[in-house]
């Protein structure tokens, strides 16, 4: 019972509809503390969904959901509860017409990061550190590349330090670098105790980082992966799941 | 497949299929014979008073829709089920229907009888602006094409609808209030002395309840078949 | 509910896309009454106040479409209801601050529009910025929560002010009547129930918003 109150997800025939179109037909997701989840399947599988209603984005239509042993269905999550994850969506959720510092110091408000703005100044100036983005921290966020973007949208994801961090796609549209980069902030959070979820197509990062992959299919769970067998398995399991081959780059379900 | 529950609507009711329009087709066909060859002349207003056997009904039963589309809209938000929203959109539709042919009618008979056809008169007024507001929200509706959070927003705009009925009647009454109106008495009550007319009056009222309860139980199953069938036609396209 | 307050002033003080647009749209309205009725028989306090309230209306409307648009660009939203903050709060941050933006616009077009028209019978009393504040404290309300839901549409330059409009309606007819009593020197007895109008509305409208945010936020 200790673990199970401090389990970050645990989800129980979990189903979202759109109107009456079901995405997610009854998820069972069980995800422990220090878990690096990865989330994969075709055009309209539902992880992208999943990831939403997990987040608490979107919500479900029926089943239960607990997060950090908490009922987070039919309620709404806590206040307690939303402090404790951070969500990296497909867009960068942040203001265009500020600077990232200015973007950081308004969520580090929402999310009552540091007791004096002393202290919130300087946990900004780490998060900012910790992904790398010094020399834009006070240009415009418009006039950033999708890479430093990305990278914000970490720093503003993990600036409240959440022991839960949801990734949707967040390496579509990085170069490289960018994705180097990218993968190793998110090691470390990872190193650092953090539980990732992410959905993904990029199997080389999910074998860089991942402890466990899940594939979807159909708004069900298809395998559930853990230890995540090396590439060329991964690859070759994935494409016997998904049948219509891997045409699901940048998709959005 | 989602065959429990939201199917029951499409198969045949007796309620609504049957007892609806039967006693929609009686009730209305008595008002309409009552209203033209039963009742008299109106010793004031003359023929045109026998629009008020409608035309009354018609205005309070386009505010019962409208607070109909307010408690439907709650229910919606509250519990998320796709059954109040079909209500909310049917009431709002026959509302909206009802208060075009009340807006019709009036006219027909203030032309005659105060002599224009439009007064900013407090009623006519607020009138005019509530249907511009369920205008609004059927408007929203349809560029939701379907999408759950229109359909949240309509439902929203349903209830801050019904908050403004009591703000704009004030207002509406404090703002022609100042201004002499025309002044006559539109009270239809005060004619009708005898017991036909009473009869007409009452019947049609009836007549017009029915056919608004029959008119939303049609638009409410309309929705569901449609929504249904969408449903079957994404499943195909994904299997 | 103040974070979010200073967030979208500084986002102002960085583009000036408001208060520019506001104040711009505003004079082109003015303009057109000008051009389009009789600009000589536009005088006295009750055409003031009329040509302050419609331009207010039209011009806010246009503008307060922004107000969440720069919430929807980049996604903010989201962010946004994933806050572990009050969703009431958040309604009533976008509320104070479009008030701000609209207080402003309406400080610096009431003298403006006195002397395009003309000064002739206009005393200002002290009902005047009450009338003024409560009638844009209302379209504020309004315009903040339709303009949340307008921004999810693929017509929301239509939609806004066509949501809004109606509703705005018994407002708009006791800001007026506020107004013409307030630059015409009348004593508060005479409009007390027209400004009772007015506060009933704020209060019924600010609290259904602050309600029903919540609901609105939610994707």
């Amino acid at each position: 019972m200790e673990g199970a109150r401090d389990t970050p997800i645990r989800a129980r025939s979990l189903a979202k509809s759109y109107g009456l179109l079901p995405v997610l037909r009854g998820i069972d997701l069980e995800v422990e503390r220090g878990e690096c989840l990865a989330l994969l399947g075709a055009n309209g599988a539902g992880k992208s969904t999943l990831l939403r209603v997990l987040a608490g984005v979107a919500r479900p239509s029926k089943g239960e959901l607990a997060l950090f042993g908490t009922s987070c269905h039919p309620e709404r999550p806590s206040r307690e509860i939303l402090a404790r994850i951070g969500f990296v969506g497909h867009e960068p959720l942040v203001y265009r017409d500020l600077t990232p510092r200015q973007n950081l110091d308004f969520f580090a408000q929402l999310y009552r990061v540091g007791t004096t703005s002393a202290e919130r100044a300087e946990r900004i100036d780490r998060a900012i550190e910790s992904v790398r983005l010094e020399r834009h921290a006070d240009r415009d966020v418009r006039t950033l590349s999708r890479g430093t973007l990305q990278r914000l949208a970490l720093a503003r994801a993990s600036l409240h330090a959440p022991e839960l961090l949801l990734l949707d796609e967040p390496f579509t549209g990085l170069d490289a670098p960018g994705r180097e980069r990218f993968t190793a902030s998110l090691a470390s959070l990872h190193a650092g105790g953090t539980t990732i979820a992410m959905v993904s197509h990029d199997f080389t990062e999910v074998n860089a980082l991942s402890t466990r992959a899940i594939v979807l299919r159909g708004g069900r769970m298809a395998a559930d992966l853990s230890p995540v067998p090396p590439q060329p398995e991964l690859s070759e399991r994935y494409r016997e799941l998904v049948d219509d081959g891997s045409r699901d780059v940048g998709d959005r379900s | 497949m989602s065959t429990d529950g939201d199917s029951r609507a499409a198969r045949l009711k007796p309620w609504s299929d049957v007892a609806l329009p039967a006693l929609t087709g009686v009730t209305m066909l008595a008002a309409v014979i009552m209203v033209f060859w039963v009742v008299p002349n109106e010793k004031i207003q003359g023929v045109v008073q026998r629009i008020f056997y409608f035309h009354v009904h018609l205005a309070w039963m386009c505010f019962g829709g409208f607070v109909f589309v307010a408690g439907a809209s709650a229910w919606y938000l509250k519990t998320g089920s796709p059954v109040a929203d079909r209500y909310a959109e049917a009431n709002a539709e026959v509302g909206l229907l009802y208060t075009t042919l009340m807006l019709w009618t009036g006219p027909l008979w203030a032309r005659p009888i105060w002599g224009v056809w439009w007064t900013w008169d407090p009623r006519l007024t607020m009138t005019i602006v509530l249907w511009v507001i369920y205008a609004a929200y059927l408007m929203l509706r349809r560029l939701g094409e379907g999408d759950e959070t229109i359909m949240r927003y309509a439902a929203v705009l349903g209830i801050v609808g019904v908050l403004d009925i009591p703000l704009l009647v004030l207002a509406v009454r404090l703002w022609r209030g100042i201004h002499p109106a025309v002044m006559i008495s539109d009270d239809p009550e005060a004619g009708l002395r005898n017991a036909a007319m009473k009869w007409a009056f009452a019947i049609s009222g009836v007549g017009l309840g029915f056919l608004f309860a029959w008119l939303v139980s049609l638009r409410v199953r309309f929705t569901t078949v449609d929504q249904e069938l969408a449903v079957l036609a994404a499943e195909k396209e994904h299997t | 509910m103040w974070a979010i307050v200073r967030k979208d002033l500084s986002i102002e003080r960085r583009t000036g896309e408001m208060l520019t647009s506001l104040f711009l749209l505003a004079l082109l309205v003015i303009l057109l009454f000008a051009f389009s009725l009789e600009p000589d028989r536009l005088r006295g306090p009750e055409f003031v106040a009329g040509l302050l309230w419609t331009t207010l209306l039209l011009a806010g409307t246009l503008t307060l479409n922004r107000s969440f648009v720069l919430e929807r660009e980049l996604g903010a939203w989201t962010a946004l209801a994933l806050a572990p903050v009050d969703r009431g709060s958040i309604y009533l941050g976008k509320v104070i601050a479009n008030l701000i933006f609209l207080l402003a616009a309406s400080v610096l077009l009431l003298p403006l529009i006195a002397v395009l028209l003309g000064t002739k019978g206009i005393a200002p009393t002290p009902l005047l910025p009450l009338s003024v504040f409560l009638g844009v404290l209302g379209i504020a309300a309004i315009g903040t929560l339709f303009s949340a839901m307008a921004s999810r549409t693929r017509a929301r330059e239509v939609l806004l002010p066509l949501l809004s409009f109606p509703v705005l309606a018994p407002l708009l007819i006791g800001a007026a009547r506020t107004t013409t009593a307030g630059l015409a020197g009348e004593e508060l007895e005479q409009i007390s129930s027209w400004m009772l109008l007015l506060g009933g509305f704020d209060l019924v409208f600010l609290t259904a918003g602050w309600m029903l945010f919540d609901v609105v936020l939610e994707d």
